[in-house]
Order: C-alpha cells, then sequence, then structure tokens
C-alpha cells in the first residue's frame, strides 16, 4: 500500500514540481513541498470543475465561441427547413433554436444572401441591359455587395437586439436570451436566398407574390415564436409586436426588390445619379412605416429611422421620386394591415 | 528556411515532451534537454542569399505543383505551411481584378480584403466546427488552392484583349472560371476534408465551396 502511494507521488514530482526539484535535491524535503502542491492543485481543479459547465467560460478564449458552432449538419438542416415552415402552435425558438442557439447558421445565411443579392441583382441588371441594348456594354456593379452586406446584417443584429430589450423591458413571461433571438432571426432570412435567385425573373407581378409569399412563411414562424412571450401583455403592445415584426420583415424584402433589383430599371432612364436616386427611394420606404414600427420597438429603431430621415429629405424630391415614393408606401401599407389582420386572427 | 528550424525545434520539442512519459524518469528529460544538439544541418549563415531564395521558391512552385494534382494521400502541404504562397496568389487576382476609379467594379483593396479575410473567416469556421487542423495549415491550402482561379482570371483577361467582346466569348470565359472553380474546390477539399468529424463535415465544406464560387464569380465579371 505504502509503495503505491510513493509510486503516484513520484509522478506528481516528475510532471509538476521540477523547477523546486532543482534546488532541493533531497526526497524527504521534496515530498512536503509536493504534498502541498498537491492539495492547492486539488483545490484549484475544485474551483474550476465548478465554473466551466455553466458555460462560464472566458469572453476572450477560443472555447467561448466554440460552444456557439456546436450543431451537426441534421440539426443545421432541421433548423433551415422549421424556419421556412410555419405551423400553428408551434415555437420554433422554443422547440428547435432552444437548448443550444447557434451562430453557424445566422452567419452562413447571411454571407450566402449577401452574395445571392449581389450576384443575381448584376444579373437581373445584365438581362435588361441585353434586353434593350442601349449601350452593349455592361459593366457588373460590386458595390451592391457592400450594400446588402450592411443591410442584412444591420438587420439581423439591431432588430433582435430591440426585441430582446423589449422583452426585457416589459418582464414578459417568456424570456428568450439575446443569442436565441439572434439565431432564430438569421435562421428566418433562409427563405430570402431562393426567392433572392428567382427575383431574376423580370415580371412584377412574380416579384410581388415571392414576396408575400417568403414573408408570409418565415415572418409568420417569428410571429408565432414570440407570440407566447408577449401575450399577457397589454392588448396594444402585444399586437404591436407582432405587427412590427412583420412589418420590418416586409420593408426588409421590400427594400431588396426596390434597391438590388428595380434600382437597375432605374439607371438606364436617369443614368449618373442613379446610386443618389434609388438609396433616397429606399430610404423613404424605410422611414415611411417608421412611426408604425416605433410605436412597438425600442430607441433603437427609431433611432435608425430617424438616422435615415435627414438623408432623404435632402434629396431633391422631383416628381419621379415622390410618386415612386407613394408607389412603395401603398404596397407595404397593405402588407401591414394584411400582418394585422392575420395577427388578430392569431 | 525559418521555417524549417522552427519545425525542427517542434519536432525536437515535440521528443523531449514524450521523453518523461516513455520513460517515466525524471533524470533522463532534464540530462536531454540540457545537451545542446550539434549535428544539425540547417546553419545555412555563410550560404549566398540566392541560393536560400531560390530555395524558398522551389518549396513553394512545389506546393503549386501539388495544388494542381491534389491526390488524397499527399499531405505534405499540410504539414510545413507557408503564407507566401497565398500571398502572392492574392495579390495577382486583386491586381488583375482592379478597375480604376470611376467603373463599377472591385478595387484593389476590396478584392484583396475579400479573398485573404474570405479566407480566414473560413478557416475560423474549420476551427470552430472543432476541425483538427491549425489555423495557419488551413489558410496556406485555401490559398495555394486559389491557383486555378487566378489561371481562369488571366485567360479571361487575355481572351478579352485577343478579340471582340461576343457571347461566344463570354461563354468560354463562363467555362474556364468554371473550370478554376470546380478545380480550387475538389483540391481544398481533398486537402482539408479529412480534418473534420463526418457529422459535420458538410457544415466545414458549404463554406470552402462558398468562398471559391465568390471569388469566380468576380473573375467571370470583372476581368475584362
Amino acid at each position: 500500500m505504502t509503495d503505491l502511494e510513493f509510486q503516484s507521488f513520484h509522478n506528481q514530482v516528475v510532471t509538476n514540481v521540477q523547477p523546486i526539484r532543482d534546488d532541493d535535491g533531497g526526497t524527504t524535503y521534496e515530498f512536503q513541498h509536493s504534498g502541498d502542491i498537491d492539495r492547492v492543485k486539488l483545490l484549484d481543479s475544485e474551483n474550476g470543475t465548478n465554473s466551466t459547465p455553466q458555460g462560464n467560460k472566458n469572453l476572450w478564449s477560443f472555447e467561448y465561441y466554440q460552444q456557439f458552432f456546436d450543431v451537426d449538419t441534421d440539426q443545421v438542416m432541421g433548423r433551415l427547413l422549421n424556419s421556412m415552415v410555419p405551423r400553428l402552435k408551434t415555437n420554433f425558438i422554443a422547440q428547435h433554436i432552444h437548448p443550444i442557439p447557434d451562430l453557424y447558421g445566422p452567419f452562413w445565411i447571411c454571407v450566402t444572401l449577401i452574395f445571392t443579392t449581389g450576384i443575381c441583382g448584376n444579373l437581373a441588371k445584365y438581362i435588361e441591359t441585353a434586353g434593350s441594348t442601349i449601350n452593349g456594354h455592361f459593366e457588373s456593379d460590386f458595390h451592391l455587395v457592400t450594400g446588402a452586406a450592411s443591410a442584412i446584417f444591420s438587420y439581423v443584429t439591431l432588430v433582435p437586439f430591440g426585441l430582446y430589450s423589449l422583452l426585457w423591458y416589459r418582464k414578459s413571461e417568456v424570456q428568450y436570451t439575446y443569442l436565441e433571438i439572434l439565431s432564430a432571426y438569421g435562421y428566418s432570412l433562409t427563405v430570402f436566398v431562393p426567392v433572392s435567385i428567382l427575383w431574376v425573373i423580370q415580371l412584377e407581378s412574380v416579384r410581388w407574390a415571392l414576396i408575400v409569399v417568403a414573408v408570409c412563411m418565415s415572418g409568420f414562424v417569428l410571429a408565432f415564436s414570440f407570440w407566447p412571450a408577449v401575450r399577457g401583455d397589454k392588448k396594444l403592445i402585444a399586437f404591436g409586436t407582432i405587427v412590427g415584426i412583420l412589418g420590418l420583415h416586409a420593408i426588409l424584402a421590400i427594400g431588396f426588390k426596390e434597391f438590388f433589383f428595380d434600382a437597375a430599371l432605374q439607371s438606364n432612364k436617369f443614368g449618373a445619379d442613379n446610386a443618389d436616386f434609388s438609396s433616397g427611394a429606399l430610404d423613404k420606404a424605410l422611414t415611411d412605416p417608421a412611426p408604425n414600427a416605433a410605436l412597438t420597438l425600442n430607441d433603437s429603431q427609431s433611432k435608425n429611422a430617424k438616422g435615415a430621415e435627414p438623408k432623404a429629405a435632402s434629396n431633391k424630391a422631383d416628381d419621379k421620386e415622390s410618386s415612386k415614393a407613394t408607389a412603395n408606401g401603398a404596397p407595404v401599407a397593405t402588407a401591414d394591415g394584411g400582418g394585422q389582420k392575420d395577427a388578430a386572427k392569431v | 528556411l525559418e521555417k524549417e528550424i522552427a519545425a525542427k525545434d517542434q519536432r525536437a520539442h515535440e521528443q523531449q515532451k514524450f521523453y518523461p512519459d516513455l520513460s517515466g524518469e525524471i533524470a533522463g528529460a532534464v540530462s536531454k534537454r540540457s545537451e545542446p544538439n550539434l549535428d544539425r544541418d540547417f546553419d545555412t549563415l555563410d550560404e549566398p542569399v540566392w541560393v536560400t531564395v531560390k530555395r524558398d521558391l522551389n518549396t513553394v512552385g512545389a506546393k503549386f505543383g501539388l495544388v494542381l494534382f491534389p491526390t488524397q494521400g499527399n499531405q505534405s502541404l499540410l504539414r510545413n505551411w507557408d503564407l507566401w504562397g497565398p500571398l502572392f496568389i492574392c495579390v495577382f487576382i486583386s491586381l488583375l481584378l482592379h478597375s480604376s476609379e470611376g467603373k463599377m467594379g472591385p478595387h484593389f483593396t476590396e478584392v484583396f480584403t475579400l479573398t485573404f479575410f474570405g479566407a480566414c473567416i473560413v478557416t475560423l469556421n474549420i476551427k470552430l466546427l472543432g476541425g483538427t487542423i491549425s489555423f495557419f495549415q488551413s489558410l496556406c491550402v485555401l490559398g495555394y488552392c486559389l491557383l486555378p482561379p487566378g489561371a481562369a482570371a488571366v485567360l479571361c483577361k487575355v481572351l478579352t484583349f485577343a478579340s471582340e467582346q461576343s457571347s461566344l466569348l463570354f461563354v468560354i470565359r463562363l467555362l474556364v472560371t468554371s473550370v478554376g472553380f470546380v478545380w480550387a474546390t475538389y483540391a481544398s477539399m481533398a486537402f482539408l476534408a479529412g480534418a473534420q468529424p463526418p457529422r459535420r463535415k458538410a457544415l466545414a465544406i458549404y463554406p470552402i465551396f462558398l468562398f471559391y464560387f465568390v471569388i469566380s464569380w468576380m473573375i467571370i465579371s470583372h476581368s475584362h
């Protein structure tokens, strides 16, 4: 028995207390030292095991971020599919995201969407120029990609932050974490990847139909997951939140169509100042329903909308632009109205 | 050369690390560590600079050759990584695709950022998913595998200079670029696919596919 103990001690000395051993030399002395160090190590490891399983990892360590990418292929596929199919009494966040919200899906969905929008927006433009053959020489616009990137990433990070602070501020029954909401929003963009490819088709009616279908599919998945959280609140806030979620989703889709796919139409007619023009139109489209959104969502969004307002105002509003803006405003209003009705049904 | 030294050092270090486990006795390990290793063969301080440069260029060239004819078993590209090849090819593609002020194409910095940091993000994704490969090894593989798209970019540029813009030319460019894209994706998978647990292989492969797809798209739309 004593032999066995001695053996294990010897191993400990070899691995742990080398520098001390070099100085001391004597074996009995060494035993005392290593005993103390062992006890300290034991305490340390106890503390360690207490903290690690609860996910209390250092914010700057690699493992901290690794836990958000801890998903398998079939898990991601399941989340992708379920983010597109709304079912009554199904809570996407609680049933599919909840145990471990991942960032793999949202990040790569956003990146994919950025590039499909950039590529297909250019493709749509190419088909148009090839049809008209005004200048024959087609030049693809790389800056659609950077525009799409800022639009998508700000939508996916800011809107969940607004919703999270709303839930926290109203002390709602179901408290989702920020990452869960972010994950849900990221996955809700899945449906726009095939839609952005189909937007290449040069038919206004097809594009609008796609928007309605896509927004209904993913928008209601989001609405059904947030309904349990806001149900207990005042009627105005509960319905306002749901309408806000659907409305912002619709604005994103319509903004995409106007800015990345229809802007090409304008650029043929107006030439050089098309970039200012279309961005102005987009800002208008964003600010028009802003009162509706600002009613329910927190400061960050309304601040956003305010930031956009002066830009739109500074743009010279000639007849064409104002008519285009009102054309934008009408579908937004109808989409919101539809959302409200459906939300009321729920 | 520095890399060689570092690799040698690391190997020696690893051997030393394993010694206590093998012998189970401290005396052996200590004596091994203090003993200077005199018969190292990388004492190249007195050789001409040109010889050193030529040797490094040869290593880079050999790696490009590996990318062109990828085989599953040949993993030497993974073992001794360097970032010279990726740097060359990134700068080269960015210069080719750079469009001057006032045009709608990307600038040098945009292409360079997209290729280099794109590779970084894809690598980070592999690491975060739990891949058993070091950061720079993966970066090295992704960079070297940009060679086929780079060659496609050169061909497209030459073709546009040689003849008028026509739909036949566009079809040829499309073919060349897609061959480059498939080649790059296949080569990088041959090197990287083994580093993932099988349940997550698709998750690691998709970003690689997307990375080369985007670069090929830039090449086909801006190489004129």
